[in-house]
């Protein structure tokens, strides 16, 4: 469907920033008016690029997670990472899922070998360096 | 309850003309006002009205922030006098205090030296104060490192778990690296502010005439007040200079070491009152922009703040 929603939504933030913004005197709603169209900028990076983020993070998720009792069950329901049709609701669901487990794998004992936290702490750490590009215009509000 | 801070409403509440009336822009946790009231005498008196946020973030409230804020300034403390509090939210839609506006800004305005001078001072007498005799309305008094530690952590895991939203194995890891590594010693117990920078002093003439936004109070670790403060100090003053003026004043020992735990558990904190002020959004109850955008971008760059700060830690 024309205009896409990121289409529609650049048009509204637009809109905020040529001509409400210009026109506000007072610091709060100059303020709130900024948040609105950061927020709105956002709502365009995540329809773009989550999709993508997602399936780069998915596999390895799964991979991390692969030989570990503890978040084996996470692994039973069929990966959609390389379905080109799958919805970015799928895409979701899989993820949060994935990261329930690697929750309950931090909980577990087998957590406290010394190489599995490190696999962790490295997969979170990559995890968090890729977002930004999905985050970025808010923390600048 | 949705109500608007207006100068009818204020009139009201003061019992006399209100002009001037202005919200400051920022602050995610509180709602904040200046206002001057007008009265019969011909006085004109500035005030402050600082106002809970419905399921507010920071998950405390004015009233517990007006006993801190009264027995600091009693005790000499360069904090804004509190002049009223209303626990009831009938009022003015949500619990709210009033206090005396301090003049001044936060700006060192051409007298670094001096003010960090001050703030060494200040937080000196700060963490001499007895906190058993201060009568500030403190929950706890953690009696050694280790408690001082497990109330912060066991508190906050409590908040976050009746918030969260989504998976975050970020903060399940953060949680136990916090628990696994607490600090052993304390140099003393003592009463701390724990948000410390230049945006929460108001400066004149390179003195320091208030410590503003005690929401955070409580007694715990030095290290704590410190740490944060640090960087801000080092835009003023060197730091080894800082503190031989805040031993000289009866401060205790500086522990980087805690500092440093301190860092990391803050980071937590504040990616937990995200969780909170999100939840507020997503619930209906505080649908402010802020908290969303608070919620998803600061929740996202203090995330990753934690990993990698654990990751130095190793």
């Amino acid at each position: 469907m024309r205009p896409t929603n990121s289409e529609l939504l650049r048009g509204i933030v637009h809109t905020l920033n040529t001509v409400i913004m210009p026109d506000l005197r007072s610091p709060w709603p100059q303020m709130v008016t900024l948040m609105t169209s950061r927020l709105l900028e956002h709502l365009i990076a995540r329809e773009e690029g989550l999709a993508p983020t997602l399936r780069a993070r998915i596999p390895e998720l799964r991979a991390l997670l692969a030989n570990v009792a503890p978040a084996a069950a996470a692994l039973e329901a069929k990966t959609h990472a390389g379905d080109a049709d799958a919805s970015l609701d799928a895409l979701v669901r899989e993820d949060d899922a994935l990261h329930v487990a690697l929750e309950i794998l931090l909980a577990s004992e087998a957590s406290r070998a010394p190489a599995l936290l490190a696999r962790i702490d490295a997969l979170l750490a990559a995890e968090a360096r890729a977002e930004p590009p999905l985050y970025e215009r808010l923390v600048k509000a | 309850m949705s109500v608007n801070v207006t100068a009818e409403r204020l009139s009201e509440i003061v019992k006399a003309p209100v002009e001037n009336l202005f919200r400051i822009p920022g602050g995610f946790s509180k709602e904040t006002f200046l206002f001057d009231a007008l009265h019969s005498d011909g006085t004109r008196e500035s005030l402050v009205l600082r106002r809970d946020l419905p399921a507010g973030p920071s998950q405390t409230t004015v009233v517990d922030e007006f006993v801190v804020l009264r027995a600091v300034h009693r005790a000499g403390i360069p904090a804004p006098e509190p002049l009223r509090v209303e626990p009831d939210a009938s009022v003015l839609g949500q619990p709210f205090l009033l206090m005396r506006r301090v003049a001044g800004s936060a700006d060192a305005g051409g007298k670094p030296r001096e003010v960090g001078l001050d703030l060494a001072r200040l937080l000196a007498r700060l963490h001499s104060l007895d906190p058993a005799q201060l009568d500030a309305g403190f929950r706890a008094i953690p009696r050694d490192a280790v408690e001082c530690a497990d109330l912060l952590v066991d508190h906050w895991h409590t908040i976050w778990l009746a918030k969260k939203l989504e998976p975050a194995p970020i903060l399940v890891r953060a949680f136990g690296w916090l628990r696994a590594n607490r600090p052993e010693r304390v140099s003393r117990i003592s009463v701390v502010h724990t948000d410390v920078g230049m945006h929460n002093l108001l400066v004149q003439d390179g003195r320091i005439l208030a410590l503003l936004d005690w929401e955070f109070a409580r007694v715990g670790d030095p290290a704590d007040d410190l740490g944060y403060a640090r960087p801000h100090v080092e835009k003023l003053i060197a730091w080894p200079e800082f503190l031989a003026e805040y031993y000289a004043h009866g401060g205790p020992p500086y522990q980087e070491e805690n500092a440093r735990w301190y860092e990391i558990w803050r980071s937590v904190r504040n990616a937990v009152c995200c969780t909170a002020g999100l939840a507020g959004f997503v619930s209906g109850e505080n649908l402010q922009v802020n908290q969303a955008l608070v919620g998803i971008g600061l929740y996202r760059q203090l995330c990753a703040e934690i990993i990698e700060r654990i990751g130095r830690e190793k």
